[in-house]
């Protein structure tokens, strides 16, 4: 089953765009330049991986372009609207409506199950999306009433994609999604988010400092000490079983 | 090292300020309050004893029967220091208009005596040169504002004399003046006390008593001499043997003050618990979240101990604070309460004394307190092995559904939030009996403090609407005849009379005996209504006495037993049974038919009794008309001939209900600190819970929750553990407040415990304000959470 871009309830594309975006954080007496200047843009439905060292600026990035942190300057458009300058209760709406978010620890909640995880986030979202039906098209149809300590890392993260594909999001946002698994674990949740990515035309952005990953993708854009000093697309992208790392 | 520890801690406490300054703050309220209440509580009893010592407060009181052979040998015991004897007359008096009783005290006249001694704080002692002069007690003075110089007139067998007033005296005898144990609640405005000179005073015959006065050697086998007086004061018939705990001002004093004593107990019980709760839930979240770094710690050679002491030092360090902080606000509020309430009692003497014990011991009390509860985190994290380095920090809570939840199976059917607020509440199941506990201990603080003032308004309106249904008691010359009750019945404003009989009376069995006054009514009268257990009316037999359920404890007594009723006033002595029991809130009485004392109802019934000339009623009773003008009515009822004295019954009801004022200032104080108990608590518990959960609460943020959804969440698990500790609170609470009701009842007072409904909700509503406001700074910080960092770190 897949989502066409106008089954989504806000009929969001998920094409990014940004121009001349910076992040400054002010840490004591040396001001932090997170982002300098970042040009990128994004096509709809790309499968994107974001390449760099530690403190390269990937992860504010995402940050910036996920609506959990507001630039310095420049213009964020998704879908041609500048997030930048959104206030804090336009960002949550933003978020609520048009992205979703995997990160590397997770995050679940413990005290609910897989199921109720998942149906969490739709009810209190609004997304609409039936929390059975997401967990099952990600394989975990046998685990719904497991709680997360009873779940392998692999599967917490297939339930914390679960959760954010249940508000049927434009962008999906993953910040080392592997980082906290294994190789054949990691490599799985890779497929699977390729493949959800093709399925639903989805807007994906992966940040992380694994090399091996890019090779999967459609656009590599490599960072470094905050600028983008790469963005090329990948002619013949691998599928996720053959990665290694 | 200690240095670098030193600042570790420093920047812990100061990361989590507001954890710890719940600390600082319990057991600051925790110290203060246990050091106002033990401080004021000494201070007052210091100030007394000064005041006994200085006046020769009598050890022992005998009256009646030969007391004269009794000084003579209370002299020749040995242990004895001082004996005296007096004359005590009990009259009436006026000021302008308005006729009072008057109990009139002989001193000698050219020296103080050498017991009971008066100190004049007005004017001059008494003059051998002009023995008509007299003394008034300071209250008396105050109330109709005479001084040297001023005269009143006393009732005499001379009729109205005019007596010059040389002085106003304090005594300790009348510190609180009290007629009697019965009569401890007497406005001056009723009863009042003169000193005169003793000769003349045994010139003015009947109704005077003699009494012999006893102090007690310093350094005696007192409870070897009492009881040796005792005896020969029974066996030279005393109708009265009053020991100094026993007698009525001091015994109300004390009575007063004893609650002192037992908030010192309550206070630092409540807030030093709490402070104990904050520190093990601060601590224990602490270590938990360093779990790694202590294991880093330990990897890198540092030992267990400095661990330990380290995570120990972090508890004691904010309860010391808080703990001296406490010390000096205690002492600063031991010296304002001492001082109000000796101005308040118009205590002459009053001795404020620092008392660093009492602030050492409080400072000590809360820091052992938090030490003991801090111990367990402390020694978990000295217990952290080396592995741990290599480890994250594992989320609090395995998972699973909740007991409510398997109790209920229908909350299964909640939606999936209404789930994560049950399970939300109960992850941390330490924390969450903490909170409850919090919510309990606020309870009870705020119960005990609304039960004392719903007890008091339901006693007085026990006693002043049901129980007393005069509106005045006249005391007249000689006997209450059927003509002065009708007279007293026809005069415009009064609905009612009846006549009745009162008279000291003193209860015999052969366990003791006990001092009272007994009340004869006609067997259908309508002026009081005699409540047995349980409140349940009852009619006045004929047959037999009601006693003050007092009794049954102190004498050992139950219906139907034979007692000895001495009345002394009457010169009688009368076997008879128990007929029943009274529960009556203000003092222990006596009461019977008429035809029991031999005196014949005024009413044109047949007699029964025996013939007239048994003792005959000496008070009327009376009812005013609905809307009457009180103090109209009043002031034409003294203008009767052969009404010495109208004593108002509903002043006194108004009088108190006055004093209700300060009480509500003491239950406002006392919400006060239940809510900021509750606060401190539950504010800690649920800042440690939220700072745990930080990564599973920004990411719903990050995933577009709103801030208003997350709020409710996260408030809605906070009120499940409010609603789980109200009904164990309630029920402690009611419990609690009725134990120290239950202290202060004794046969002057009867304090049962009520509670209206609308206590209830009101104890209700202030916790979960507290803990609604509590909730408010988490809450807060929610709402300013850096969503991208906390979703990537791992709990606080």
């Amino acid at each position: 089953m897949t989502h066409a871009p106008q089954d989504r309830p806000f009929a969001s594309t998920g094409a990014l765009s940004l121009h001349g975006v910076t992040k400054t954080y002010d840490r004591g007496a040396v001001p932090v330049r997170a982002l300098r200047n970042v040009e990128l843009e994004l096509p709809a439905g790309a499968f994107t991986v974001v390449l760099g060292p530690s403190g390269s600026g990937k992860t504010t990035l995402l940050n910036v372009v996920g609506g959990i942190d507001r630039p310095s300057g420049g213009q964020v458009l998704v879908d041609g609207e500048d997030i930048a300058g959104l206030g804090e209760r336009a960002l949550t709406e933003y978020r609520r409506r048009t992205v979703g978010f995997v990160f590397q620890l997770f995050n679940l909640v413990p005290t609910l199950t897989a199921l109720e995880n998942v149906t969490l986030i739709a009810e209190l979202t609004g997304g609409g999306g039936d929390a059975r039906q997401v967990l099952e098209r990600v394989g975990l149809q046998d685990r719904l009433d497991h709680f997360p300590a009873a779940l392998s890392g692999g599967e917490q993260q297939r339930v914390a994609i679960a959760r954010a594909l249940a508000k049927r999001p434009a962008l999906l946002l993953c910040d080392e999604p592997t980082g906290a698994l294994d190789l054949d674990t990691g490599r799985s949740v890779l497929g699977l988010l390729r493949r959800l990515n093709r399925e639903q035309a989805l807007t994906t952005v992966i940040v992380t400092h694994n090399s091996a990953i890019a090779s999967m993708a459609d656009r590599v854009v490599r960072m470094r000490s905050g600028e983008v000093v790469a963005s090329e697309a990948v002619a013949d992208p691998v599928e996720a079983e053959r990665v290694t790392w | 090292m200690v240095n670098v520890w030193w600042r570790k801690a420093r920047r812990d406490i100061g990361r989590r300020r507001g954890q710890f300054a719940a600390i600082v703050v319990t057991t600051l309220l925790g110290v203060a309050l246990f050091g106002a209440s033990f401080d004021a509580y000494r201070n007052l009893v210091t100030s007394y004893d000064a005041m006994f010592a200085r006046t020769h407060f009598a050890d022992l009181t005998v009256a009646g029967g030969d007391v004269a052979a009794f000084a003579e040998t209370a002299r020749a015991t040995p242990g004895v220091a001082r004996v005296a004897t007096r004359t005590v007359i009990e009259s009436y008096a006026r000021v302008g208009d308005h006729r009072f009783l008057v109990r009139m005290v002989g001193l000698p006249p050219d020296a103080q005596p050498a017991i009971d001694q008066v100190i004049v704080l007005a004017g001059r002692y008494l003059d051998p040169g002009r023995l008509g002069g007299v003394l008034l007690e300071q209250h008396l003075a105050s109330y109709y504002h005479l001084g040297p110089g001023d005269s009143l007139k006393i009732r005499t067998p001379f009729g109205w004399t005019t007596v010059p007033v040389f002085g106003v005296a304090a005594s300790p005898e009348y510190l609180w003046p009290a007629r009697s144990r019965q009569d401890v609640l007497t406005l001056p405005q009723d009863f009042g006390v003169v000193f005169a000179a003793d000769g003349p005073l045994r010139l003015l015959a009947g109704g005077g008593r003699r009494e012999a006065l006893v102090t007690l050697a310093a350094g005696s086998d007192r409870e070897a001499v009492m009881a040796g007086l005792t005896r020969a004061a029974r066996d030279d018939g005393a109708t009265a043997i009053t020991s100094r705990a026993d007698q009525p001002s001091n015994a109300a004093l004390h009575e007063d003050i004893a609650g002192f004593g037992e908030m010192a107990l309550m206070f630092p019980i409540l807030f030093l618990g709490a402070a104990a709760f904050t520190a093990f839930v601060i601590i224990s979240r602490l270590v938990h979240s360093q779990r790694s770094l202590i294991g880093t710690l330990r990897a890198n050679g540092v030992r267990r101990r400095a661990i330990l002491l380290h995570h120990l030092g972090l508890g004691v360090a904010p309860a010391a604070v808080g703990g001296v902080l406490g010390a000096l606000a205690g002492e600063g509020l031991a010296q304002v309460i001492s001082r109000l309430y000796t101005g308040a009692l118009k205590i002459p003497v009053t001795v404020i004394e620092p008392h660093p014990l009492v602030a050492l011991a409080g400072v000590c009390m809360a820091v052992a307190a938090v030490a003991v509860a801090a111990l367990a985190p402390a020694l978990d994290a000295a217990r952290v092995s080396p592995a741990e380095a290599m480890r994250g920090v594992q989320p609090v809570g395995r998972g699973g559904r909740s007991a409510l939840e398997r109790a209920l199976p229908f909350l299964s059917r909640l939606p999936a939030a209404g789930k994560l607020v049950l399970r939300g509440a109960l992850r941390s199941p330490g924390r969450s009996i903490i909170t409850v506990a919090g919510v309990v201990l606020a309870l009870v603080l705020v119960m005990v403090s609304l039960g004392m003032l719903d007890t008091t308004k339901v006693l007085l309106s026990q006693q002043f609407d049901r129980i007393q249904r005069e509106d005045a008691q006249l005391y007249v010359a000689g006997t209450a005849d059927a003509a002065l009750e009708r007279r007293v019945a026809t005069e415009p404003g009064v609905a009612a009379a009846e006549a009745a009989l009162q008279t000291r009376a003193v209860v015999r069995t052969a366990s003791g005996s006990y001092e009272t006054a007994l009340t004869a009514f006609d067997p259908a009268t309508a002026m009081h209504a005699f409540l047995g257990p349980g409140g349940r009316s009852r009619e006045l037999p004929r047959q037999g006495v009601l006693l003050g359920s007092a009794l049954r404890a102190r004498l050992g007594l139950s219906v139907g037993d034979a007692v000895e009723l001495d009345l002394p006033d009457l010169g009688k002595s009368l076997r008879t049974r128990v007929a029943g029991f009274v529960d009556e809130p203000l003092g222990t009485f006596a009461y019977a038919a008429l035809p029991l004392t031999g005196a014949a109802p005024t009413s044109d019934g047949p007699r029964t009794g025996p013939s007239a000339a048994a003792p005959s009623p000496n008070v009327l009773y009376a009812r005013y008309a609905p809307g009457a003008d009180r103090a109209a009515v009043r002031q034409r009822l003294e203008g009767i001939p052969g009404v010495l004295a109208v004593i108002d019954t509903h002043s006194l009801e108004a009088a108190a209900n006055r004093l209700m004022g300060l009480f509500y200032v003491f239950v406002g104080a006392m919400l006060v600190f239940g809510a900021a108990l509750a606060f401190a608590l539950i504010f800690s518990t649920m800042t440690v819970a939220i700072s745990e959960r930080a990564g599973e609460l920004a990411t719903l943020r990050a995933a577009g929750v709103r801030r208003g959804q997350l709020a409710r969440i996260v408030s809605g698990e906070n009120l499940v553990l409010v609603l789980l500790g109200l009904a164990p609170g309630l029920a402690l609470a009611y419990l609690t407040a009725a134990v120290f009701m239950d202290s202060f009842s004794s046969d002057m007072f009867r304090f049962d415990l009520h509670v209206m409904p609308l206590t209830w909700v009101v104890a209700v509503a202030a916790v979960l304000l507290a803990a609604l406001a509590s909730q408010l700074p988490a809450l807060a910080n929610v709402g300013r959470m850096d969503l991208a960092a906390a979703v990537r770190e791992r709990g606080q």
